[in-house]
């Protein structure tokens, strides 16, 4: 599954995004397993990203924000269920300390809030868990879905806040990396077995992902993670980790 | 880097701030990001397509693409300017394979088109990276066209080799000491900036 062959070679021409799609993606699989050339690609990349501050800046058309928040706006919109009076006594503040501690330990493989506190997290994992426990602030509820089979030991949490307007998201653990072009895709399942797809994303190859869902997950009866060759369209891959979701009336 | 971030007072949320606000749907992050990276997203799209509606398309997709996916950003790939531009640039090159037809004029260089169309005030406020700007303009002309070519032709590595009549080694050579030299360049101004804080 994983092709150790570095890329040095061709990271120049990736930051520069001078490759055919294939190959982008050969590459992008590489650094999702390879430390060494991550380092090395995001030291070019800021070199790249540096480009576009070297050109004058243009008018740009005023319509432009408008219909960048318009658009936003609109998807924002779509109505998501509110059962906030259920959700809402669902959590004490004790049991929203508590269940955040619980998301990071299991992210962290960590047995205890000690261990957890000494343990040298890189900022990026810190980001994503006060991420976790400021979104977890407002209440909400989890499921915990456990990798099957050859996945076994990878993970993820889905977290529903219950926030009206703020997204669900999934703080996954030790996603395994995908064999180039796949994506691992997330379903959620509504009572009569309809599956619907909610992300298709790429192991970053970090400890800990969390992916944020734009679909409400109320009303849905499971969520489930597989991977797919195709980025849309029915479910054809293999069965990574799945969880009921059903919710408190 | 020499974003606006290192600028700002210290009441404005930062980017990362800005990223998890995003992810939780508030619009007001939205428009402060726009408001922050707008204008060089759309230089960038601007440079590569060259025509404004497509621009325009190309940054509205790329903010709405931020927009959806803030909880993949990951802060130690780098900043979020960073992660915005490579979706905007990224987008911008995608358009411009697809129109199989259109290849933009062998670009010389940025600051050749004609300056009427942007003030002469904005030209120099805007600038960002000068001193990256200032290395990139001091590059052999190989280098410099090759890493142009590239970053804002949209052209791959296979194509670069035929137009430029060299071999592939040659084309990443020069694109590997040309931003060896950009990086440096880059390294020079971030010394200058903390020195410029410290003060
Ligand atoms: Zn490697």
């Amino acid at each position: 599954m994983s092709d150790m062959t570095h890329v040095t070679d061709e990271l120049e021409l990736f930051a520069l995004d001078a490759l055919p799609a294939s190959d982008r993606a050969r590459i992008a699989a590489h650094l999702a397993e390879c430390p060494a050339c991550r380092e090395q690609a995001r030291l070019l990349d800021e070199v790249a990203v540096a480009l576009p501050g070297t050109l004058p800046e243009r008018a740009v058309p005023t319509r432009l924000r408008a219909r960048i928040l318009a658009t936003a706006g609109a998807e924002r919109a779509v109505p998501r269920p509110r059962r906030r009076t259920a959700w809402a006594s669902w959590l004490s503040p004790a049991r929203v300390a508590i269940a955040v501690l619980a998301i990071a330990v299991v992210v962290l493989g960590a047995v205890d809030a000690a261990t957890m506190r000494e343990l040298a997290v890189t900022r990026a994992e810190r980001d994503a868990y006060a991420d976790t426990a400021v979104r977890f602030s407002h209440g909400g509820q989890t499921w915990y879905m456990a990798g099957r089979d050859q996945w076994a030991g990878s993970g993820g949490t889905l977290v529903a806040p219950s926030k009206p307007d703020a997204a669900a998201f999934i703080v996954f653990h030790d996603l395994r990396p995908v064999t180039s072009g796949a994506v691992y895709t997330l379903w959620l399942v509504d009572a009569d077995g309809r599956w619907m797809r909610a992300a298709n994303f790429m192991p970053n190859g970090e400890v800990a992902q969390t992916v944020t869902l734009d679909t409400p997950v109320q009303g849905f009866a499971q969520c489930a993670l597989t991977i797919e060759l195709q980025r849309e369209g029915k479910r054809a891959g293999p069965l990574v980790m799945q969880s009921r979701i059903s919710q408190p009336q | 880097m020499a974003d606006h971030a290192s600028r700002r007072d210290a009441n404005q949320p930062t980017d990362d701030a800005l990223i998890g606000a995003l992810a939780g749907r508030d619009l007001t992050a939205l428009a402060v990001l726009y408001d922050r990276y707008g204008r060089v997203a759309y230089a960038l799209a601007y440079r590569i397509l060259g025509e404004p509606e497509a621009a325009e398309d190309v940054v509205h997709d790329g903010f709405l693409s931020a927009w959806r996916g803030a909880g993949s950003y990951r802060s130690e790939r780098g900043n979020v300017r960073g992660w915005l531009l490579s979706i905007v640039h990224h987008r911008a090159v995608d358009v411009l394979r697809r129109k199989t037809t259109f290849r933009p004029a062998p670009l010389e260089v940025a600051e050749q088109r004609p300056a009427d169309e942007d003030t002469a005030e904005e030209a120099t406020r805007n600038v960002e990276h000068a001193t990256v700007r200032a290395a990139l303009e001091a590059l052999p002309q190989a280098q410099r066209r090759t890493i142009e070519l590239a970053y804002f032709g949209g052209y791959t590595h296979v194509e670069l080799a035929e137009i430029m009549g060299v071999p592939l080694g040659t084309v990443k050579g020069r694109m590997r000491i040309g931003l060896q030299k950009l990086r440096r360049a880059l390294d020079r101004e971030h010394r200058v900036e903390r020195t410029e804080t410290l003060r």
